[in-house]
């Protein structure tokens, strides 16, 4: 070995975060070139607007809309309410950032030429090697 | 030994990753499209093999 390296994820990549929230249980996820509103738990229009949305609906009756804003630097920005915060809080974000991030270096690595083996470790850790092919 | 990368994405969304079997700076020049690809990195850390010559290094200087 030569070095180790620490990295902290930015959301960049459309399709692997939708990938990656699939992974975490949500199913119906709408995706939008131009951004639209989200919708609080009143069906109120919100100020805030995502290119990646999950409706309030599938997320609960007392919840608003999750959405995913690509910014122009090009990183994708989570808009989630402070009454969901309670449930998808820093430690949902990391499981997000997980899952986005092994999606992520198995596209890129592929694409390289790698060969790519997928384990997930008993602490949950997702531990990936890659090899030339 | 085989070269290779390994990649940990911790369930906190850190993420740790290791050159192994790479002589100098070619662990670098191999996981920098990765690093590029996730994000910013925070901190490396260097092994002593990284200070070594790599042989295909070690070959171009012979050759000059």
């Amino acid at each position: 070995m030569s070095h180790f390296s620490e990295v902290e994820i930015d959301f960049t990549d459309e399709k692997c975060l939708v990938e990656a929230l699939k992974k975490l249980g949500f199913t119906d996820i709408e995706i939008h070139q131009e951004a639209q509103n989200l919708y609080g738990y009143h069906g109120d229009v919100r100020e805030q607007k995502a290119n990646i949305i999950i409706r309030r609906k599938h997320i609960g009756s007392a919840s608003n809309d999750i959405g995913f804003i690509k910014q122009d630097n090009g990183k994708y920005k989570a808009y989630i309410s402070q009454f969901d915060q309670r449930k998808y809080n820093d430690t949902w974000i990391g499981k997000l950032k997980q899952e986005y991030g092994v999606e992520k270096a198995k596209k890129e690595a592929r694409a390289k030429g790698y060969l790519v083996k997928e384990e997930r470790l008993k602490d949950n850790t997702v531990r990936l090697t890659l090899r030339r092919s | 030994m085989s070269q290779e990368i390994v990649v940990d994405f911790l369930e906190n969304g850190e993420v740790k990753m290791e050159g192994k079997g790479f002589t100098g700076r070619a662990c670098v020049v191999e996981m920098e499209f990765l690093k590029k690809a996730l994000g910013e990195t925070k901190s490396v850390k260097y092994k002593s093999e990284y200070h070594k010559q790599g042989v295909t290094d070690a070959s171009r200087i012979r050759a000059r």
